[in-house]
């Protein structure tokens, strides 16, 4: 009954109710400029010096796109800097959607938003810098025009469809064998361990060695990379000891830009000597430089190696009641640093384990510092040992720890003559199960390559 | 109770003692003179004629009151016999306005009578202190009858609205029966009431809300329960009111309420409406499509990479995705929250009696659906008023109403969880009310608050439960003895008592959490209670006379006593177990907040009102008052000392001379041409009950509670003071057909009360004194003309304007802030009182060069400088030190009119009769807060269409600024971008009513269709659904729109049947 008395109510006034028109709101809410009443394609093909990219959107499917309400940025090149690429799109469809996505970025980019170089994913996956008024180093010839759903930059020339480093790698002809052969078999490792150079968002500078080049650098490290009884593996661990300070995630866009030195990602230091650079290419994430040289010394590639004693990898019997992490202060530097003390543990030769991974073959020497100060009223010293491979191991020998030392002393040399993968090291307590003549003190150990 | 009674039965009785002492003393031969002819005088002669048709009346009466009557024959003529030839004849006839004719030593006269005419001079207005014809009154008044039947929906205070000249009424808010906040004769106080004093029945009517609501934004308007189908007349009494002495500042209305009015046959009025409110247009928002352009901007703004916007689930369009029908919606959220809705009204009259006693009575019940889904106004209403005459000598009367109200709410106005109108505004539209599966099935569970961070507008109105329920009992007996034949004693007795019980509950589910001082407040739930006592006691000895037809003298003096008590009490709490346990006790105990007030105060004024006339074409009146309060402070200076107390007193004066009446105008073509002056000071005693007294108020210190003082009390805290200077013209001629009344005003407001900055070693920042002044002057017209005088088709025309300036003399300090809604309204000494006062803007920095040349900076929180770059606003630096600063705010509008009034218009043909008001209001201006949340693009809200607009690019010529996520650079700041004209003219009612003709002796005696249009246009270049609103009774508030439920359109139709 409601409804009816509802219905036949509104039927009859709802005419005259009708003649309150809007014209406030029309004047408030006029558009001021027409061309943000505009979808990106009606502002695109309003414009006769972008009608080549258009002809190109329209043919890719990506008009639609455009004239959908999500905001976008086209970085639109003019008709001219398109005459040389549009024949070899004709026929592929793929690679016309590809190069058509590579001027398209999700969100509406103005000129002036865009305070410091950003790094933007393109539709086709792809990613470009853009800085207030230029997308990879090129400017634009015409600047924000802006339209309901986001805003187009003119471009002088096209954004090209590039490979990224990886794909270049795999792919291009320029990349020289050898080190393209190791690359494909350390493929998740070195995405891993080193830079994953897939990764569009980013910017890497990869230096790729000539063959022979490659060969000599191989060779030199061949002697610390022995796998007893696999000369194709000892090869191939040499290969990876070049390889993987090859690739920086920093952009160097030309050689000027390259220091002398670069710091790998695990350390090592990289001399760069820009005369043997024999060709650079640039790819969609970074840059690729092939050298005909590129030499990295022993004593740089091998680098000491510090254990600290408290990150032990596993103990000999169970004494964690007797085990003392201590925060102490180094009289000497001032620094608080942490060391282990095992005491009372009641156990011959107890002993610490440490497990280390991708030991070269060589010599070293260890160094530890122990500080004995006075453990528990002791006024008298004891001694532990360095064990390699068992913690018994007959070298090195057992070292007294002298009283009240902050120093760093030598607790002896040992070599290995292959490449460990895997090695273990032992923090070994003295054959005796008395407490004050078997405790274990360390803060760190430290193993310096003798060449 | 005896001991409340005691005083105002000791001033009674001694009254009626000193009356009735007196009284004996007169000779008996004067109580029984009042004869149908005198000895003396002599006889005139004339006819009296219809307007209309030129034709005798068959049948009017003419009289000259206390003195002789005459009775016209067929054609018109008569003779009477008169006191002498400066007299008045009083002439009447049925269906015709009464006149008021001097002789003027006329020897005939040619008398002509107009049918009803909406205002008349011959008019007898309800004054203080009897009753007096408009042509003889010294004072500004006029009458109001309000045709309820028309109109049966209005609140009386609404309907006020455009028919009084310098009546500026402002209504609320479109809520069912808010009513309306009235200005009589500009502004008179800033801190104290603006609202006239109102008189129901002869006896204070309390309209005030004690206490706010504990739901947002509501007004218990007290006005609503009164029917204005209850309401015989209204007198609105401008000046002169320095008889209600302290309570007289703001003028007065006096309403009377129906009453048989002497007839003693039954009349049976019986009325049912019912109507459809009209939701008003939605504002326009952007579509979900351009929101969602709009919202990646914002978040653009906000520092989101386009990946992680592009990876929101509103920004995948495959409608494989599992949210893609759950972030695809085109929801009109404003038609979720806003609906057309119905309402009824049933009315029944009853008056009648016979020679002992004559009645009135009323029943009536209102259903009024809001505009806002799921609110309503019930209304029941009863009225009993009975005039009985016990003997002779001894008559009474008694009015008694009860109303009780229930009312479903919403939060309203600024409320950005709850309040529905606003998160159906600022809620996204691409997402819909229910939960949507992944495959589009539409779930009937409703959503919850959205990733945005907004609640469900539709919770809001299912959900949230808001109650009022609210009744008033309103009564008074009245007695009255004639003493003699001149001396009259009269009492009134009477009480009001009322009671609001609200209930609100917030639920937990779809709507944002509120945060409290110690917890986050899942669902909220409050009550409260509050009451209304208030004993009155008017009584008074009347003395009238007249001495030869040449003099006369009415005088009363009288004492009103007024004892009331009000308290409220509130709870507040949170977090019950589930949304099921709505009631208080079921919040957490640590969450509870009670909260309260209570207040008494009394007030007895004692008056002296004396009206002398001479001939009837001079009157002199002479008001004075005594007021004693509670409120007033001990040490109050400026009144009268009595046992330590004080008492001012307001006396008036007002005189008028009835040129017309005069010998010379014999002649004169002119009906009635008549000049008042009147001067007069009355007081303003709303000044808080206990303001001047020393309170303590409780103080928690470390889990100790203490007492520590609320305020530096201030005993000599005292009244306002306003003096009140009218001068005033009224004009009638062509047969009064034309009647025009003009009146100037000069008020002047002392003793102001004020908020006194202090030192901060006082531990309080302001203190109240009087140390406030304010001047307000005014011009008001009021023009009715009948244009066509027919007799099938009368055309009634009115009109009345009216302009106040108000301006401060002084307040204390050099300027007072306030701050309101984001606005600060500027209170300072040359200026109007209310000022909007904020930043000027010169539009938007088209180009970063642009901001760069104009060089202007605002400082940050840090201390730190921010440049105003392309896109943002360019503000005027008006102190020209390049910072964008609080120095450079200026005065950027003015929410008083320039002037406002109304057109009424009348059309008679036949059985039909249609009336149109139009009321408009020029050059006020309004600050749309509104708006301002609106196009602010400082956050997820929707917004207006308009900010499509915005700015993006350098070098864009726009008036929109950019968006920018928190408006770092305050763009939205209080400017002149959101100040707009709020004029307006408006077709306030239009009624269209066909009385069917019946044969004389049909079942009814009349039976009547009207259709009623209310606010069916309006004309104005507000951007807001409606330029009219009150967000507080305050006139620091007025102009401001916070987003009240908007005023709407309704259409009524009705149906009145008489027995």
């Amino acid at each position: 009954m409601c409804n009816k008395i509802r219905k036949l109510f509104l039927a009859i006034f709802s005419i005259g109710l009708l003649l309150a028109g809007c014209k406030k709101w029309e004047d408030h809410n006029r558009i001021t400029d027409e061309n943000i009443a505009l979808t990106l394609l009606e502002r695109l093909q309003a414009n006769p010096d972008l009608s080549t990219f258009t002809d190109l959107l329209v043919k890719s499917g990506y008009a639609d796109t455009l004239a959908s309400l999500k905001m976008f940025t086209v970085y639109a090149p003019v008709n001219a800097a398109l005459s040389s690429i549009t024949a070899s799109l004709e026929n592929d469809n793929q690679a016309l959607k590809a190069f058509v996505a590579n001027h398209i970025a999700n969100q509406a980019y103005y000129s002036d938003s865009v305070a410091e170089t950003q790094r933007i994913p393109m539709l086709n996956g792809k990613y470009h810098d853009i800085t207030s008024g230029t997308i990879d180093d090129l400017a634009f010839s015409s600047k924000d025009l802006a339209a309901k759903n986001g805003v187009v930059q003119v471009l002088s020339a096209f954004l090209p469809f590039l490979s990224n480093t990886w794909e270049f790698t795999e792919t291009d002809a320029r990349m020289p064998a050898l080190q393209k052969e190791l690359m494909d078999s350390v493929e998740n490792l070195f995405g891993t361990r080193v830079h994953n150079l897939k990764d569009e968002s980013k910017n890497f500078t990869l230096f790729v060695l000539q063959d022979a080049a490659w060969q000599s650098e191989v060779n030199k490290f061949k002697p610390h990379t022995v796998v007893t009884g696999n000369a194709d593996s000892t090869t191939k661990v040499a290969g990876w000891m070049v390889l993987k300070d090859l690739a920086v995630d920093v952009l160097y866009k030309s050689a000027a830009q390259i220091p002398d030195t670069i710091i790998s990602k695990s350390g090592v230091k990289v001399g760069i000597d820009k005369t043997a650079i024999v060709s650079s290419i640039k790819t969609s994430n970074g840059m690729v430089y092939v050298m005909n040289r590129l030499e990295v010394p022993l004593q740089h590639k091998f680098r000491e190696i510090i254990i600290e004693a408290e990150n032990y990898t596993s103990a000999s019997h169970n004494r964690l009641t007797n085990t003392f992490i201590r925060d102490k202060r180094d009289s000497a530097t001032g620094n608080i640093f942490r060391d282990i003390l095992v005491y009372n543990h009641g156990v011959a030769m107890f002993n610490l384990r440490y497990r280390l991974t991708d030991i070269p073959a060589g010599k070293y020497r260890a160094y530890w510092m122990a500080l004995h100060d006075n453990i528990n009223n002791m006024t008298t010293t004891f001694n532990q040992k360095i064990g390699v491979d068992s913690a018994n191991s007959p070298l090195p020998a057992y070292v007294p720890v002298p009283l009240n030392t902050y120093a760093e002393q030598l607790a002896g040399e040992f070599t290995l003559t292959s490449y460990r993968p895997v090695f273990n090291l032992f923090l070994t307590a003295a054959n005796s199960t008395t407490a004050t003549a078997n405790p274990i003190v360390c803060n760190y150990i430290r193993l310096v390559p003798v060449f | 109770m005896y001991n409340r009674l005691k005083p105002v039965l000791s001033v009674t009785l001694a009254v009626l003692l000193a009356a009735g002492a007196y009284a004996q003393n007169n000779t008996p031969a004067d109580s029984n003179t009042v004869s149908a002819s005198h000895t003396g005088g002599m006889v005139i002669e004339g006819v009296v004629k219809d307007a209309a048709t030129g034709k005798g009346i068959n049948g009017a009466q003419l009289q000259v009151k206390d003195f002789s009557a005459a009775i016209a024959d067929t054609l018109g003529h008569f003779s009477l016999k008169i006191p002498n030839s400066t007299a008045t004849v009083l002439v009447e006839a049925d269906g015709f306005d009464a006149r008021l004719i001097a002789v003027k030593y006329k020897e005939t006269l040619d008398i002509v009578l107009q049918s009803k005419i909406i205002h008349s001079f011959h008019d007898l207005l309800v004054m203080p202190v009897g009753s007096q014809y408009k042509k003889f009154l010294t004072a500004a008044a006029e009458q109001q009858q309000p045709d309820g039947w028309q109109q049966p929906l209005e609140t009386i205070d609404a309907w006020l609205q455009g028919r009084v000249a310098g009546l500026n009424v402002i209504r609320r808010s479109g809520l069912q029966g808010a009513g309306a906040n009235m200005f009589l004769n500009g502004i008179n106080s800033l801190y104290a009431t603006n609202k006239p004093l109102i008189i129901v029945d002869g006896m204070p009517f309390d309209a005030t809300d004690y206490g706010e609501s504990i739901i947002a934004n509501n007004y218990t308007n007290p006005l609503n329960l009164i029917d204005v189908k209850d309401i015989d007349n209204i007198t609105i009494l401008k000046d002169a009111a320095s008889l209600y002495g302290a309570k007289g500042a703001n003028g007065a209305i006096i309403i009377t309420t129906i009453n048989a009015g002497g007839r003693q046959a039954t009349q049976i009025d019986a009325g049912v409406y019912a109507g459809v409110n009209i939701a008003p247009n939605p504002l326009p928002l952007l579509d979900a499509a351009d929101y969602r352009a709009h919202l990646s901007r914002m978040l653009t703004s906000k520092g989101m990479g386009a990946a992680e916007i592009a990876a929101q689930p509103y920004m995948n369009d495959d409608p494989a995705g599992a949210e893609y029908y759950t972030y695809h919606n085109t929801t009109n959220w404003q038609k979720k929250v806003l609906d057309n809705s119905l309402s009824q009204n049933a009315y029944l009259r009853i008056t009648g009696g016979d020679n002992i006693a004559t009645y009135g009575l009323s029943v009536g019940y209102m259903k009024n659906s809001g505009i806002v889904k799921n609110t309503d106004l019930e209304r029941y209403n009863t009225r009993f008023n009975a005039d009985f005459n016990f003997t002779e000598k001894l008559t009474g009367s008694a009015t008694l109403s009860f109303t009780y109200s229930n009312q479903n709410l919403k939060d309203q106005g600024i409320a950005d969880k709850t309040a529905p109108l606003f998160n159906g505004l600022i809620k996204a539209p691409f997402l819909t009310d229910h939960i949507v599966a992944a495959d589009g099935t539409v779930s009937p569970n409703l959503a919850g608050v959205d990733m945005l961070g907004i609640g469900n507008p539709t919770t809001i109105i299912d959900k949230i439960e808001a109650f009022n329920k609210y009744y008033r009992f309103f009564g008074s007996f009245k007695f009255k003895y004639d003493i003699s034949k001149y001396f009259t004693a009269s009492t009134l007795i009477g009480l009001q008592f009322d009671k609001v019980r609200e209930s609100y509950f917030i639920p937990s589910q779809g709507l944002v959490q509120d945060t409290l001082w110690n917890d986050i407040a899942t669902n909220r739930m409050a009550s409260q209670v509050k009451q209304l006592f208030s004993l009155f006691n008017d009584t008074r000895l009347d003395f009238n006379r007249n001495f030869g037809y040449v003099h006369s003298l009415k005088a009363s003096l009288g004492v009103r006593y007024q004892n009331n008590r009000a308290n409220q009490v509130n709870v507040i709490t949170a977090n019950s177990a589930t949304d099921d346990m709505v009631s208080v006790q079921n919040g957490l105990a640590a969450l509870r907040r009670v909260g309260g007030d209570m207040g008494e105060w009394n007030w007895l004024n004692t008056y002296l009102a004396a009206n002398y006339g001479f001939r009837d074409k001079l009157f002199l009146s002479l008001n004075l008052a005594l007021d004693g309060s509670s409120r007033f402070g001990i040490e109050a200076a400026n009144g009268l000392t009595i046992a330590g107390r004080q008492f001012p007193l307001f006396p008036s004066l007002s005189a008028t001379w009835l040129l017309s009446s005069e010998r010379f105008m014999a002649s004169s073509s002119i009906d009635l041409f008549k000049l008042r002056a009147c001067y007069g000071i009355s007081g303003n005693d709303d000044i808080g009950n206990y303001t001047s007294r020393y309170i303590y108020t409780g103080q928690n210190l470390l889990g100790a509670t203490g007492s520590v003082r609320k305020w530096i009390s201030n005993p000599g805290l005292q009244w306002e003071t306003v003096s009140k200077l009218n001068a005033g013209l009224d004009l009638a001629f062509w047969q009064e057909r034309v009647t025009l009344g003009l009146d100037v005003y000069s008020n002047r407001t002392t003793n102001m009360l004020v908020y006194q900055p202090l030192q901060t070693v006082t531990g309080f920042s302001t203190a109240l004194t009087n140390g406030g002044e304010m001047q307000n002057n005014g011009v008001e017209a009021a023009l009715n003309v009948r244009i066509v005088n027919r007799r099938a088709f009368k055309w009634d025309l009115g009109a009345n304007i009216a302009k106040y300036k108000n301006e401060i003399i002084s307040v204390s300090g050099s300027a007072i802030y306030t701050d309101y809604a984001g606005a600060t309204i500027l209170t300072t000494a040359g200026q109007p009182v209310n000022q909007f006062y904020g930043y000027k803007t010169e539009g938007v920095f088209a180009s970063d060069a642009a901001a760069a040349a104009a060089g202007l900076s605002k400082e940050n929180a840090d201390g730190s400088y921010s440049a105003f770059k392309g896109g943002d606003i360019h503000f005027a630096d008006v102190n020209g030190d390049k910072i964008i600063n609080e120095n450079d705010r200026t005065i950027i509008g003015d929410p008083n009119p320039d002037f406002f009034g109304g057109i009424t218009n009348r059309f008679i043909w036949k059985g039909f009769e249609l009336n149109a008001l139009f009321t408009f209001s020029v050059g006020n201006d309004v600050y749309n807060y509104l708006r301002y949340r609106l196009e602010s693009q400082s956050g997820v809200e929707n917004q207006l269409q308009s900010v499509l607009n915005s700015w993006r690019t350098d070098g864009q010529e726009t008036t929109m600024p950019k968006a920018s996520w928190g408006d770092p650079m305050g763009n939205n700041r209080f400017s002149d971008r959101w100040i707009e004209d709020g004029s307006y003219l408006r077709l306030r009612s239009l009624n269209l009513t066909y009385n069917i003709p019946l044969k004389p002796n049909a079942a009814f005696k009349n039976i009547a269709v009207s259709l009623t249009g209310n606010n069916l246009f309006t004309a104005t270049k507000y951007l807001g659904y409606d330029p009219e609103f009150s967000a507080s009774v305050s006139p620091l508030a007025q102009g401001i729109d916070t987003g009240l439920d908007p005023v709407f359109k309704s259409i009524v139709l009705g149906l009145r049947l008489g027995l």
